[in-house]
Formats: structure tokens, sequence, C-alpha cells
């Protein structure tokens, strides 16, 4: 009897570890690397400009929001987070850049996606909320991400230094916010999640892309600041133009 | 049997009594934590604490204790107070903190008024001027060994704590130890850094006229704020300080600090290996930190003079100078300051307005809370 017990008792004992122990879930890393021309950009170093103004130019802050992360098929699609926050500005060695700033979505049911989408900026429901309402462990939660004056979120900060043709030196900084400027972006992936494995997604941020866009060009030498602003004020426009060419930036790999 | 047991009695109740070759027992002190809610002033959320250091009376009283004791430094003259003064929202009023024998510190004394939401989670720099600490605990185990500091070791001081009167009593009622031998260093920072948590308090005229609007705020201190805030929604002004890109705030979390690192131009240097204070560039060892500050609050700066991480401006009315010249040359100037378009453009009215609104960030409600005053 008692050996009976004790056989009963250690089947019980590995069945349930077997149950809980087994992992039945896959990850999702996705990283945003910047590129300029082609190759890594590493955070501070100056690259030839592209236009005439400038000879070159240096990124020292380049950071935004991206909202609603979401893995897509033709049945389901589930949600990955709220908000996170796309901090380029710690990539500042070469193998950090190459590496890329990497967000990861650990306990992910295993199935087959084919498109991801996350708007680029914060939509304005998001937007009208404020730090205190979250956790330091959001974004949405540091005060450093606000902007008091607007009742906004920053969602995006560029900045930089320049030197210029006749080698003076310049700086920049435009920062997007308010309401109506986050930008929707979805791509058309096979993204297949798969159990006891990490599924590694990478987006470049194209550095040139940022400034250099055909009809969305911003020029950081004679429009060198800008913190949004009125609904059509040049400060605004160009703020809007910023979250754009970032949205319009990111390309996958 | 009746005799083990006996025996087993009878050595319990020496364990109580008598030092043994681990210290000596505190069981017979009785340990019943009473969790300690933390106010938040209005306009503030709810504090976030670390979850391996719950804040109870006791702990909190316990801090309150070192905080206050001198029996930290090396030769008992100096506490955590002596530096962090509550009449000057605990700065020292020095341009760099004075250590035991008079020795000079590296840096100015930081304010402790609202210090426990600096804390940002699973941040590594949250702390002092070249953010070297995640966490108040981190912190407060610091300056016990500065030699600019307390020059002490903390053996040496558990060692003093342990034979003392009151705080194996303390440290029992606060973390539940069962022995002297329990007593150690992270104890007493975890208790500190209780007590700093607590130092919440944001009752400035500012903030009353928050609350009830243009009440309390007089006409020159709205102005001020104005031009502190800039291009406000709906009020479009002609000029900008940009001073909230770094004393960031929201409606709902007055901080008025970003807590993030940047170079306000403070000194003129060619290339980023010339600053003499490296700032947070000791810490990571990124040259693009050197020379990179904490940007720290604005509340109640009208009482936390002199300024900056090395206190070298007397005065509010030098501070707004400075940021007005435009701050000096250096490869990585804060572009807040190298790219603002009014700012060296502000008349000398304009930079009264902007101290003016400075001063209403005074808070002094706090002089009267006896819970946070020394307990000796």
């Amino acid at each position: 009897m008692r050996l009976l017990l004790i056989t009963l008792i250690t089947l019980l004992f590995f069945n349930s570890c077997d149950k809980e122990c087994e992992n039945t879930t896959g990850a999702l890393a996705i990283s945003f690397k910047p590129i300029y021309t082609g190759s890594s950009y590493v955070m501070f170093d100056d690259v030839n400009a592209l236009n005439n103004d400038l000879i070159d130019f240096s990124l020292s802050r380049f950071e935004f929001f991206i909202q609603g992360l979401t893995l897509h098929n033709d049945n389901d699609s589930i949600s990955l987070s709220l908000a996170e926050y796309i901090d380029i500005t710690q990539l500042n060695t070469e193998q950090k850049a190459m590496d890329g700033f990497t967000l990861k979505y650990d306990s992910l049911t295993p199935a087959s996606y084919n498109q991801i989408s996350f708007t680029v900026g914060l939509t304005d429901d998001i937007n009208s909320t404020t730090p205190d309402q979250y956790s330091t462990q959001s974004p949405l939660g540091l005060v450093s991400n606000y902007w008091a004056g607007w009742n906004s979120y920053i969602l995006s900060k560029l900045e930089g230094n320049t030197t210029r043709n006749d080698t003076s030196t310049g700086s920049f900084l435009i920062h997007s916010g308010v309401n109506g400027m986050s930008v929707v972006r979805s791509f058309d992936l096979p993204i297949e999640i798969v159990i006891n494995e990490q599924t590694d997604l990478i987006f470049n941020l194209a550095i040139d892309s940022l400034f250099y866009s055909f009809n969305n060009a911003i020029n950081v030498d004679t429009s060198n600041m800008s913190h949004s602003g009125s609904p059509g004020s040049e400060a605004y426009n160009i703020a809007k133009k910023s979250l754009s060419n970032i949205a319009n930036s990111i390309l996958p790999n | 049997m009746y005799r083990l047991f006996f025996a087993y009695v009878v050595l319990s109740w020496c364990a109580c009594e008598i030092p043994t070759q681990n210290g000596t027992s505190l069981t017979h002190i009785d340990y019943d934590p009473v969790s300690y809610t933390i106010d938040a002033p209005e306009g503030f959320p709810p504090m976030e604490i670390p979850t391996d250091n719950p804040m109870t009376e006791d702990g909190v009283n316990l801090g309150r204790h070192l905080f206050y004791d001198p029996i930290l430094s090396r030769d008992s003259s100096i506490s955590c107070s002596s530096c962090h003064r509550i009449e000057k929202a605990f700065t020292d009023g020095l341009s760099k903190s004075v250590g035991i024998e008079g020795r000079v510190g590296r840096r100015n004394a930081m304010s402790l008024i609202n210090i426990g939401y600096s804390w940002v989670q699973n941040r590594p720099h949250n702390f002092m001027w070249d953010g070297r600490m995640a966490t108040l605990e981190d912190q407060a185990l610091e300056p016990i060994e500065d030699p600019n500091e307390m020059d002490a070791d903390w053996n040496t001081i558990m060692d003093r704590l342990r034979n003392h009167d009151l705080y194996p009593t303390l440290f029992r009622k606060a973390f539940g130890i069962e022995n002297t031998e329990e007593m150690d260093k992270f104890l007493a920072a975890k208790a500190i850094a209780q007590f700093e948590r607590i130092l919440n308090s944001a009752s400035s005229r500012y903030d009353e006229d928050r609350w009830t609007p243009f009440v309390y705020m007089n006409a020159q201190e709205l102005r001020g704020f104005q031009l502190f805030l800039g291009d406000a929604d709906g009020s479009p002004v002609t000029k900008d300080g940009e001073c909230a890109h770094c004393h960031s705030f929201s409606s709902g979390k007055a901080l008025f600090a970003r807590n993030g690192f940047s170079n306000n131009g403070l000194d003129s240097v060619g290339a980023l290996n010339e600053f003499i204070d490296l700032g947070l560039g000791e810490v990571t060892g990124v040259e693009q930190h050197n020379g990179q500050f904490r940007e720290v609050t604005v509340r109640n700066v009208g009482l936390t003079a002199p300024y900056m991480h090395d206190g070298r401006f007397n005065t509010l009315e030098e501070v707004i100078d400075h940021y007005t010249s435009g701050g000096h040359p250096a490869p990585n100037l804060a572009p807040e300051i190298a790219t603002a378009p009014s700012l060296r453009y502000f008349t000398a009215q304009e930079k009264e307005d902007l101290v003016a609104f400075l001063h209403a960030l005074t808070d002094t409600s706090y002089l009267s809370r006896d819970d946070w005053k020394s307990p000796f």
C-alpha cells in the first residue's frame, strides 16, 4: 500500500511539472536600426549632408513614441503594447547601432501573422492623458516626455549639430507634439511566432529620410528650432513634417 | 526528555538577555510593522516604492534617527542633515558641501524635497548630479565612506549602531531582525531612503494658484510663468525662456524636473574631453555625456542657493543672466539653449519676471512638519 501511494504521488508530481513547466509560447524581438545612406548610423557621428547648405550634421537625440503595436493575420490580431518609446539616442557605438534599439515580447501564443501595424506618435485619445496616470515603467509615465505648454506628450525629438559650408556650426531641435500629428504604419510581413523560439523582426530607420524626403525636406540650418505651435504655423508644419518623416523612415530590413 | 525541554526553555530565555557569539538577540522586542502611507502632495501621483523596501512607520522612524545622527560620520561631527538642512529645502547654502574636518566636497548638495519622485523604475541614472545612483537606497550608502563627507567605514559604523542603547531596538522594530548581527548597512540605507521618501511637499503659491487660479500669483509672477513655459497652447508669446524643456512638468505630476542630463553651457570647451568635471560622462564613459549634469527641479529654488552642480551662481538673477547669454560654447551644448530664438533678447523686466515666478515656487509649509525634524 505504501509503495503504491509513493508511486502515485511521484507520478502526480512529475505529471504536474510537465504541464506547468512546458513552455507553449514564443517570443518576438523588434529592432529599430538607424542607417544613413545605407550604412549604420552611430549617434553623435558627423555625416555628410545631402544638400548644398551644410557640410555635415550629427544627431544628438533621436527618440519617438510608437503606439498600438499589433500583429495581424486573416482571423485575429494581438496587441503587443500600449505605447513604446524608441530611444535611438542610446545607440552611441558601432555595435549598439548595428544591434539597434530592441523591443522584446515574451509569452506570445504561437501563430502565423502576416502584418504588423503601429502608430508613430500617439493617437489623440492617449495624448489627452497625462504622466501621473501611468507607472514610470511606461514612457507615458515620465514628465520628461511631456510638454505642459501644449498639454501634450512630446511625440518625437530630433536634435543635433550642423556644420555649414563656411565651417560655422549650429544646432537644431525639432520636437513634435499636439494632437493630429500621429501617423499609422503597417507592413505586410510574414511573422511566425514559434514555441520556445525568438522571432526577430528588424526595421531600418533611414536617417536621410528625416531631412531629405522628396516634398517633405527639412532644412535644419534655416529651420533649426520647432516644438510644434499653433496648427498652421511654420513651427507646427515643421514638427508635423518631422514626425511624418520619422514614420516614413521606418522600413523593414 | 523533561530535562532537555527545561534546558531548551532556559537557553531560549537567556538568549534574549545575554550577548551570544552571534550578537545579541532582539526577539524580546515587539515587531509589529505598520505600513506607512505617503501623502502625495496635491498635483502629484502616488509615489512608486521599490518592492524590496516597503514603507513602515518604524522604518521611517529609524531612517529619521539615522539621518539626523552624527554617529554615521567617522568623528561623529556631521550627519546627513549637516548638508541637507530643513530650512534650506534640505540643501546647505554652500557652493560645495563640507564634510568632516572642513573637507570640501566635489559638488553642491541637492535638495531632498520630493526626491522620491525622481526614481524611475529600471533606469540606472536617477540620483546625484552625475546620475551615478539608481536608487535612494544605493545613494544612502555612499556619503558615509566618501572621504570628503563622513569618511567612515560601514563596518565601524555598524559596530557603533549595534552597541548603541537605542539603535538595536529601532532596527528590530523597523525590519524584524532577530539579532544585532543582522543589523547591516543595507538596512540602514533602506531606513534612510524610507525617511527621504516622506519629504514631499507642494504648497507654493504656484500650486495654490493652480488649485484656485489667478488668486495667489501676482501679475509679475504670471508673466514670469508665461516666459518659463513659452509657447503655451492658446497663449502665444513673443518670448520663450525654453525653461520647461529641462524643468518639465504636467498637471498631475508637477515635478519641474526632466531628471535627464544635459550640458547647460556652464563651461567653454573646444572638445568633449576638456571638461574639468565630466559629470554623467564620468559614470557612463560616453564622451558625449561629458559635462552633462542632472536637470534638477526648480521647486524651492529660492531656498537652495547657490546654484549649479558646483554652486557657481549665488543668485537666481545670475542664473537667468547665464541662460539669457546663450551659455558657453561646447560641442554638446544643450540644443534647448543653443537654438533658443528669443532667449538672448530678454529685457531686464522679463528677467525680473522670470525670477519672480521662480520665487513663487517656494514652499515653506513643510517647516511645520515635526515628523521631518530631528528626533534628538
